[in-house]
């Protein structure tokens, strides 16, 4: 796993070629940037080139957030195409539909779906270039196809020494025809897929040349700094500017939407220009909203009709000796990714250049073209590496600021960068839920029903595209429920209010699966069952998630140790196409602190592409997840959001965590998702075994609410 | 309702001469001296390894040596580090082959790497200061933020390079 601390000869993240312009992007500094090669490259197809140096270069549409795409993404290809891995190089592929995820028509990164919904599109663009190598050589040899071989970067003719190069090969290549089903390798013979290759992105990680979005600087860039109404939905009043135009090296105040914006010669001059503003806020209505009033609102959702999401049998009609309900609630997160809230723009009257970290860079190009009135190809977007996005960088709101403050300034780059307080207070939430779950067990204490109505803000309805109710993501998690129910139906009441809403790592799941997990264990002990012989029994029908659930308890050692006061809980679910259960084992003193002995993962993503990688992406989930379910909470007074850094949105930190292992169980079949799958379960696992250690039901988050801390 | 002011800072519309050594090279800066170190690196002297968080000394993404010490570069002000030695990401050393990158690397710990340059530079000093770095030391010394939560990892990294450190000796 290790590689040589020398610097590598590959570039990393070149800028496009199409880049243009004096674009000081450096990754590696000892290569030129974009365009060097172009004179020598060959394009195969949208996903490739090939230089006569050999250099493959493969275009990333996917946004690299940490989670290991722009090295898994680059193998998938490298191995239908049998390249040389040594000679592959990444580059950031612009916006065009040929990179728009088949699962969303769309060019973005999120709901774990880039090697999912891009295995097959890479694999396919990887073989047809193969092919025309082939072809292209036995072009050359004179000879047919079938005595030709590919391996390593080259063409081998059979029962001879003779090869050649993809480099040499690359330019009569892209002449010969591409076959609609190219021969595709079988996978006994793959060489790469499957390896813990060292990650392209990680030695630029680790000497300060890797270029997040933040970072970007251009020979005559501004700076802005930026305020929006503290209380959504408002927007300022009066502004005074005198002041802040006094400061140093402040060149415009700009109005934005909601808000407005400093411009000057750096951040921190910008920075000091925004505090000099005096700004009346006309709050709006918003201002009335706290959290008393908004967990109103949630309950009064549970008691409403609400949209049918799913149903199965007769809810209604199920018979049942014993009937158990229960409320569950969570509240509004935050993403906290360490790298600010931010975006670059630059406009003239040749175009739009929109540089930054995003997820969604289809949709910033579209905001571009509808804000500055060009046209969609005369639009540029260059999305760069990212500071944690967690699904925070897929609400373009940063783009339409920096836009409109690059409409202003117009010809100059402006980098647009939100503080810390910024980011808090206008972050992207997950929705605070609340869920009451029904239930009504045989006389042996199996469910017959389970029902359940989930209340809480609607994201598609608050970013303005839901269709038709209710909206699919908030029942996620819930109607896919992995237990046999006879009887199952699930309700869901929109209560959206002023808060913004929005993606964060699971969605749907990081509610429902604690809701779900929660209540199953309920029923369990409601049933003198053990929680996980109870869920075995319900998951009998599912061969794929019971060989998880079992290797997940005798991996924990379940019930193993619990003369030494030792507790667990399990939880599991079978989501984004794979199956993810996780075991917690601890113990809770006298006085509420838990010490988390040991915390015990494992998946099934049916094809693991970068082993490593997708133990790096459990474990973190695992975190995040454990951080939320501790200690994590976003409250509103006043319509405002309370917290304002980390001092008061504590996350997890070393000290604090315990030990993890994953265990990878592939099954076999087509890859499947991995950078969500682990966070839903570890809130329920770890309140299951808070019952088991101390009797008490845990039905709402964070934990430190109800006095509980770690040791 | 007027927007607070979110830092009471010294106010400074004058710029001062400051002259440091950052990463081995002299820098004359002429600059307002209350001036966040970080943003001088950032901003003024081109050297982004240095990254914002926070912006309060709470997240240590911002984390360089000052005379050897690890600090916090958002929360000093640059009026206070006329003459100092500053060593940043970048100057750790040319060709990541500091104990503390060479096990970064192999141990594959960075996953989007921002709060990583804070973390390296965390790691190092506390190397400088223990050759063997119990589970207590690293906790105490390595309070710096990842949302990543690459923390299992960094931990192993730290006893790596101790190691490493060490045979090299």
């Amino acid at each position: 796993m290790a590689s040589p601390s020398g610097l590598s000869r590959r570039t990393f993240f070149k800028a496009g070629a199409a880049a243009g312009g004096a674009l000081l992007i450096g990754l590696d500094r000892h290569r030129l940037l974009a365009g060097a090669a172009a004179q020598t490259d060959t394009a195969l197809n949208a996903w490739l080139r090939i230089a006569a140096d050999e250099t493959v270069t493969i275009l990333l549409s996917q946004a690299e957030m940490g989670q290991g795409v722009s090295t898994a993404l680059p193998m998938i290809v490298a191995e239908a195409l049998d390249a040389d891995w040594r000679t592959v190089t990444v580059e950031i592929a612009p916006v065009d539909p040929a990179y728009r995820l088949p699962s969303f028509n769309e060019q973005t990164t999120g709901a774990s779906l880039s090697v999912r919904d891009l295995f097959a599109p890479l694999s396919h663009a990887g073989a047809a270039a193969r092919a025309i190598l082939i072809a292209a050589a036995a072009d050359h040899w004179q000879v047919s196809g079938a005595r030709c071989s590919a391996r390593g970067g080259r063409v081998h003719l059979s029962g001879t020494a003779r090869s050649l190069s993809y480099g040499r090969l690359a330019a009569a290549a892209a002449r010969q025809p591409v076959p609609a089903a190219p021969y595709r390798k079988p996978a006994h013979q793959r060489s790469l897929l499957g390896r813990s290759l060292p990650r392209l992105d990680v030695p630029a990680k680790t000497d300060g040349s890797a270029v997040f979005g933040i970072d970007l600087r251009f020979a005559d860039m501004l700076y802005a700094a930026v305020a929006c109404s503290p209380v959504f939905g408002g927007a300022p009043a009066k502004v005074e500017k005198d002041a802040a135009l006094a400061s140093p090296g402040v060149v415009a105040v700009v109005p934005v939407p909601g808000g407005v914006a400093v411009v000057a010669d750096s951040t921190w001059r910008a920075m000091k220009g925004l505090e000099a503003l005096a700004i009346t806020w006309d709050d709006g209505a918003g201002a009335a909203i706290d959290d008393q009033s908004l967990t109103a609102h949630l309950e009064e959702g549970l008691n409403q009709p609400g949209a049918l999401v799913t149903e199965t049998g007769r809810p209604d009609q199920a018979p049942g000796e014993r009937r158990l309900s229960a409320t569950y609630a969570v509240p509004f997160l935050h993403h906290m990714t360490m790298e600010p809230i931010n975006a670059t723009a630059r406009i003239d009257d040749r175009g739009c250049d929109l540089w930054g970290p995003t997820q969604v860079p289809e949709q910033w190009r579209d905001q571009a073209a509808a804000l500055t009135g060009l046209p969609p190809e005369k639009v540029r977007v260059h999305v760069t590496l990212m500071g944690g996005a967690f699904g925070r960088r897929s609400r373009p709101d940063v783009a339409v600021q920096a836009l409109t403050v690059a409409a202003a300034v117009r010809g100059r780059p402006v980098k647009l960068t939100w503080s810390r307080e910024e980011d808090v207070q206008h972050g992207s939430y997950r929705p605070a839920v609340m869920s009451r779950l029904e239930a009504a067990l045989d006389s042996e204490g199996w469910p017959t029903v389970l029902t359940q109505h989930i209340s809480g803000a609607s994201i598609l309805e608050d970013w303005g595209v839901l269709r038709r109710d209710p909206d699919p993501m908030m029942g996620r998690g819930a109607a896919d429920l992995p237990y046999r129910i006879a009887n199952h139906r699930v309700r869901f009441t929109k209560r959206n209010r002023h808060v913004p809403v929005g993606v964060w790592r699971s969605v749907g799941r990081s509610h429902n699966r604690f809701f779900v997990e929660g209540f199953i264990d309920e029923l369990a002990h409601a049933a003198a069952i053990d929680p996980y012989r109870y869920r075995r029994r319900l998951l009998q029908h599912d061969q794929r998630a019971l060989r998880i659930l079992d290797a997940v308890a005798r991996r924990i050692g379940w019930g193993s140790r619990r003369k030494e006061g030792i507790h667990y809980g399990i939880a599991i679910d079978v989501g984004y196409g794979s199956v993810t259960g996780e075991a917690v084992a601890l113990t809770v003193d006298g006085e509420k602190r838990i010490r988390i002995v040991r915390i015990v993962a494992v998946i099934d993503c049916g094809t693991v592409i970068h082993p490593d990688s997708t133990v790096a992406q459990i474990e973190g989930g695992i975190l995040f997840g454990l951080s939320a379910a501790l200690k994590e909470r976003i409250t509103l007074a006043e319509g405002r959001v309370a917290q304002s850094n980390f001092h008061d949105y504590e996350i997890l930190t070393l000290a604090e965590t315990p030990p993890i292992d994953v265990y990878l169980a592939p099954g076999g079949g087509a890859p499947a998702g991995v950078g969500e799958t682990a966070t839903p379960q570890i809130a329920p696992a770890l309140c299951n075994a808070i019952f088991a250690a101390t009797g008490q039901r845990i039905r709402s988050l964070p934990l430190n609410l109800h006095g509980y801390r770690l040791a | 309702m007027v927007r607070p002011s979110c830092r009471e800072r010294t106010q400074s519309k004058v710029t001062m001469m400051i002259t440091l050594t950052v990463n081995g090279h002299a820098r004359r800066l002429d600059i307002e001296a209350d001036t966040p170190l970080l943003w001088a690196l950032r901003d003024t002297l081109g050297l982004t390894g240095t990254k914002y968080g926070c912006g309060q000394a709470l997240c240590g993404a911002c984390t360089v040596h000052i005379d050897g010490m690890a600090m916090r570069s958002c929360s000093v002000a640059i009026g206070d580090l006329d003459g100092s030695a500053i060593t940043t990401i970048e100057g750790l050393s040319t060709d990541r082959s500091h104990p503390v990158q060479r096990a970064w690397i192999a141990g594959q710990v960075p996953q989007c790497g921002y709060c990583q340059p804070g973390q390296i530079m965390a790691a190092a000093a506390l190397l400088s200061e223990s050759e063997t770095p119990s589970d207590e030391d690293i906790d105490s010394a390595m309070s710096n933020l990842c949302r990543c939560a690459t923390y299992p990892r960094i931990r192993k990294a730290i006893k790596a390079a101790a190691r490493l450190a060490r045979a090299e000796a």
